[in-house]
This record gives C-alpha cells, structure tokens and sequence, in this order.
C-alpha cells in the first residue's frame, strides 16, 4: 500500500475513523487512510520526531533553564541532548545575569570531622 | 583554615584514582613551620618536606553514605617538633604517587608536642566522622 504524505496546513483537519482504518480528512477531502495498528505505529514517530523538534525550537529557553538548575545545584537534567548541555553549562559558568544573582557557583557538600589528639605518657624505660 | 579536604583529592575520587576500600589510608603528623599548606594545590606526599611520623593503616574502614570513618589509631612513641597538622594520606608505598586526602588543623589536643609516648587520634564521632563527601 502506498502511503502519501501531505503537507497539511492546519486550516481544518480533522482525524477519524472508518471502521478498521484511522483516517484524517482537510478540508473534508482524506488525505491519510491507513490501518489502526499502522496509525498507533505513525502516531508513536509522530510524538517521538514533534519532542525532538519541540526541543530544537526552544533550544534557547531550556540552555537558561538548565544553566539555572545548574547554577543552583539542582539535580535535574531538562535534556540529553548533549549539544544542549553542553552550552547550558556554557551559560551556567559565563553568564553575568547568572553569575551576579548566584555568585560563588556550587557550593561542596563535604565536611572534614574534629577528631581529639590523646597524647599518652612517656613509657619508662627499666 | 578549618578543616579541609583537598582540591586534587576530591578529584581523585571523581576520577577513580582513589579506591578508599583498597587503598591505604594513613595519617600523618606535620610541622606547620615546615609545610605550608595550599590545599587546592598539592596533591602528592612528596609536597609535604617532612613528617613528625606517620601512621600505620587505618583499619576498620567504613564508607556509608559517603562518610568514611576507621577505628582511632595510636602512633608509637612519637617524638620531634610540635605538629599542627594531621594529614590524611592514601599511601601508595611512594610519594610521589600517593594522594593527599584532607588536611586537620582544628582537633582537640593540636597543636601537640610530643613527648615520646604514644598519641592516639580519635575520630570524630559526629555526622562527619573522619570526612564526608
């Protein structure tokens, strides 16, 4: 079966379902007829490819956010993207509005004890 | 300074050049006068010039939740110059290879002069214990 892909614009799109098939309709006319498994199957690439794109497009907002996360110690990584992380630690480490509201960066967490020195007598020699 | 671990030791455990539960972990007794620390420079024994004496092995080593505690140690019949420093040391058998961990300078009892008997240290046995990463 050959499967067309259209552009769709939006202006009046509508998916149904006709029996054993998903379909989606523009305008009234059906630009997409295919079986329910194959239509869960397009719809999981849909999702998958729409959050990678969704992450390119606010690529800028989510380096601030997660050089604030960052900057503050917060354990939480709002992508993998590696490029992304890579400039959001760009901003973490550079960024003057960042680096005014939060100066000193991360603080470590770790603590050296107080012991007691017990200085014990000079054994006596026989 | 307060207590401190330093810069290169934290390192080392971040590369995995520090196995706490392998190595030998040793402290030892150093001479400010002959030593000045800079903690986020040294990193090898072969930075500290000299020691009053130095530990046998830390036994009894635990590391839970990232607080590494040891039984309290005794060195034998110590004798030289007062020490105002007890340097935690992963003894590699070489200096030059062998990290330094944290530096103590605020214990109860340091500085301390010693007199030819025994000084036993006693670790912290508050959260800390005898640090925590």
């Amino acid at each position: 079966m050959e499967i067309i892909v259209p552009k769709l614009r939006l202006v009046e799109v509508k998916i149904d379902k006709d029996k054993g098939r998903v379909i989606i309709l523009e305008e009234g006319k059906v630009v997409l007829d295919v079986p329910w498994n194959m239509a869960l199957s397009i719809g999981r690439s849909l999702i998958k490819q729409a959050k990678i794109v969704e992450e390119h497009e606010n690529a800028n907002q989510i380096i601030k956010d997660q050089a604030l996360l960052q900057r503050v110690g917060f354990p939480i990584g709002l992508t993998n993207n590696p490029a992304i992380q890579k400039e959001s630690m760009k901003e973490a480490v550079n960024s003057r509005e960042l680096r005014r509201a939060l100066p000193g960066g991360i603080k470590s967490q770790s603590a050296v004890g107080t012991p007691t020195v017990i200085k014990k007598p000079p054994k006596e020699e026989n | 300074m307060a207590n401190a671990l330093y810069g290169k030791g934290r390192e080392a455990f971040l590369k995995a050049d520090i196995d706490l539960e392998v190595a030998n972990i040793i402290f030892a007794f150093v001479d400010a006068g002959v030593y000045t620390l800079q903690i986020d420079v040294h990193d090898f024994r072969d930075d500290i010039p000299s020691e009053i004496a130095a530990s046998g092995n830390l036994s009894s080593k635990t590391y839970t939740l990232g607080v590494f505690d040891a039984a309290d140690e005794t060195v034998s019949a110590v004798s030289g110059n007062e020490f105002e420093y007890i340097i935690l040391i992963e003894n590699t058998g070489t200096p030059a290879s062998s990290h330094l961990i944290a530096c103590i300078d605020s214990a109860t009892g340091l500085p301390c002069t010693p007199n030819d008997g025994d000084i036993i240290v006693q670790w912290d046995s508050g959260v800390n214990k005898i640090f925590k990463l």
